[in-house]
């Protein structure tokens, strides 16, 4: 460690335990040569975005409500920060429902039955939820529910292949759940580390695509009314055009004040629909500055908006990450140092002055 | 390396050729660092592609890293090798050497083989972001500015998580000095 040796030395016995898995054996050139070539093959095929978007626009748009979502970014751009923060949260939350209500029809049809599935299904769900709980962070628990998400999918499969139609409402419900649950998650780690929120995005993205396969296979099974429902969700979730006309089958299956404006925002496709949902989830004082927006530097807003909403929350949550950190860290040097947490005053302070008691006793 | 101007770009808009150029910048350091943690070439190959293709999977998508790529790509091969111990190697002895060379070097004893298992195995006991960061700060030598970058954490927090590291390996490897 060359840069900071002088902050935290690693005594010699352990630099020379640890240098012994330096030396790396010369790498086969034909194997890194074909792994090279398959990259350029890969790269050859893809067709690069021209201008990055952020997370939400790009969340937004892969699932197919390019037009809503531009309609409410346009009013969001004479809102102050604290409401935009706020309104970009509530609208969040709206696309998630539209998304995963939208594949109630599932939860319609296997509502049809009542029979419990393995008797040790409860034991799995229990232990799992005993793990989430012991989760610290938002990371962790963003990981494992969607690690829980992936095991429901791979249970959904189970069922589908064994026919046993009547256990997959739970199976399909919590699926939607984990992923609302992690999407949670997720909004509050995009504002601390915007790259991990993507790669968690990135998985969610993948989970969805499995997802539409699984109701994919189950479509043979499905009786005509249902079936075009269902094929319409998948749709949606693959991020495909929606049919103007694909109204009726879909508002007879909802019933809750969520779904009803979820069928509207997803079948008109229109920045009416968009609106109204904005207008009746959020504080009033949204509303008064929706209908001045214009059109005008659209993008451009968008932009600094995310980004600095980003910059704002760093620093808080920051601070919440350290705090455990350090927090064990002075459990460490208690039984040493006595006088190590004197100054302590302000959230950050405090971190560095712990760190830099730690090191001396190092030295 | 640091002051390649490829890693630095900004804003993050790729051409072929800067991600041409980031893969030969990239791969051969990606590459040990993965056949150190990973102990077999060709999974540490694997690893590699795996984490080149799922960049650019993440570029097309439009999801370019809003910083630093080193960082990003290691942060990718990293939870590539901790999802493959995830399944393979559950519970990690320190005395036994189940994991092999595969590319044995005639000059290297066997003791330093079992050598280096110890220090691989006492790696891998690790928490995850312990082992990133003495895989990184250790071997790779990179700041704890980047290191930080690269765990999406404040520099203060990976060198906790250092220390709690080299505390770690001290008491697994034996290695406390008297």
């Amino acid at each position: 460690m060359k840069e900071n040796n002088q902050q935290e030395p690693i005594e010699p016995r352990l630099v020379e335990i640890l240098d012994q898995l330096r030396p790396v054996h010369k790498r086969d050139p034909i194997v890194a040569e074909q792994n090279q070539q398959k990259f350029l093959a890969e790269l050859e095929s893809i067709n690069l975005p021209s201008v990055p978007k952020p997370l939400f626009e790009r969340l937004v748009i892969g699932m197919g409500l390019k037009q809503g979502y531009y309609s409410i970014m346009e009013k969001m751009n004479m809102l102050t920060k604290k409401s935009r923060i706020a309104l970009t949260i509530a609208t969040a939350f709206i696309v998630v429902f539209t998304v995963l209500f939208g594949g109630s029809a599932m939860t319609v049809l296997a509502a049809q039955s009542a029979i419990p599935g393995d008797a040790l299904y409860p034991v799995k769900t229990t232990l799992e939820q005993t793990r989430f709980s012991l989760a610290r962070n938002a990371a962790l628990r963003a990981e494992l529910q969607l690690e829980f998400a992936d095991l429901r999918l791979d249970e959904i499969e189970l069922l589908i292949a064994q026919g046993r139609t009547q256990n997959l409402q739970a199976a399909t419900q919590a699926f939607e759940a984990h992923i609302q649950n992690a999407l949670a998650e997720i909004e509050v780690i995009s504002g601390v580390n915007p790259a991990l929120a993507a790669d968690l995005m990135e998985e969610i993205t993948g989970l969805f695509s499995d997802f539409s396969d699984t109701l994919g296979l189950l479509l043979n099974d499905i009786p005509e009314p249902l079936r075009s429902e269902v094929e319409r969700n998948i749709r949606i979730i693959r991020g495909e055009s929606e049919d103007d006309n694909g109204n009726e089958g879909a508002v007879d299956n909802q019933n809750g004040n969520l779904n009803d404006n979820t069928n509207d925002d997803l079948d008109d496709n229109t920045n009416d629909d968009l609106d109204d949902n904005t207008n009746a989830d959020l504080d009033d004082n949204t509303n008064d500055d929706l209908d001045d927006n214009t059109n005008d530097d659209l993008d451009d807003n968008t932009n600094d908006d995310l980004d600095d909403n980003t910059n704002d929350d760093l620093d808080d949550n920051t601070n919440d990450d350290l705090d455990e950190v350090n927090d064990n860290t002075n459990d460490d040097m208690d039984d040493v140092n006595d006088n190590t947490n004197t100054n302590q005053n302000a959230n950050t302070n405090d971190n560095s002055n712990e760190n830099d008691n730690r090191n001396d006793n190092d030295d | 390396m640091r002051t390649d101007t490829v890693l630095q770009k900004f804003p993050r808009q790729f051409s072929k050729q800067d991600l041409v150029e980031i893969y030969e910048l990239l791969n051969p350091s990606l590459y040990r660092y993965a056949v150190r943690l990973l102990g077999d070439p060709d999974l540490a190959e694997d690893c590699v592609a795996e984490t080149f293709s799922r960049f650019l999977k993440m570029i097309q998508r439009g999801f370019a890293p809003k910083d630093n790529v080193r960082a990003y790509l290691y942060r990718i091969a990293h939870n590539w090798i901790t999802d493959f111990y995830r399944h393979r190697v559950p519970e990690v002895d320190l005395e036994a050497g189940e994991l092999k060379e595969s590319s044995e070097n005639p000059a290297m004893t066997a003791s330093h083989n079992m050598d280096r298992e110890r220090v691989r195995k006492a790696l891998l006991n690790l928490p995850k972001e312990q082992r990133q960061v003495i895989m990184l700060r250790f071997y790779e030598e990179w700041p704890h500015e980047e290191t930080a970058a690269a765990l999406g954490k404040t520099v203060e927090a990976t060198r906790a998580l250092q220390y709690r590291a080299l505390n770690g390996l001290r008491s697994m490897l034996n290695a406390v000095e008297k």
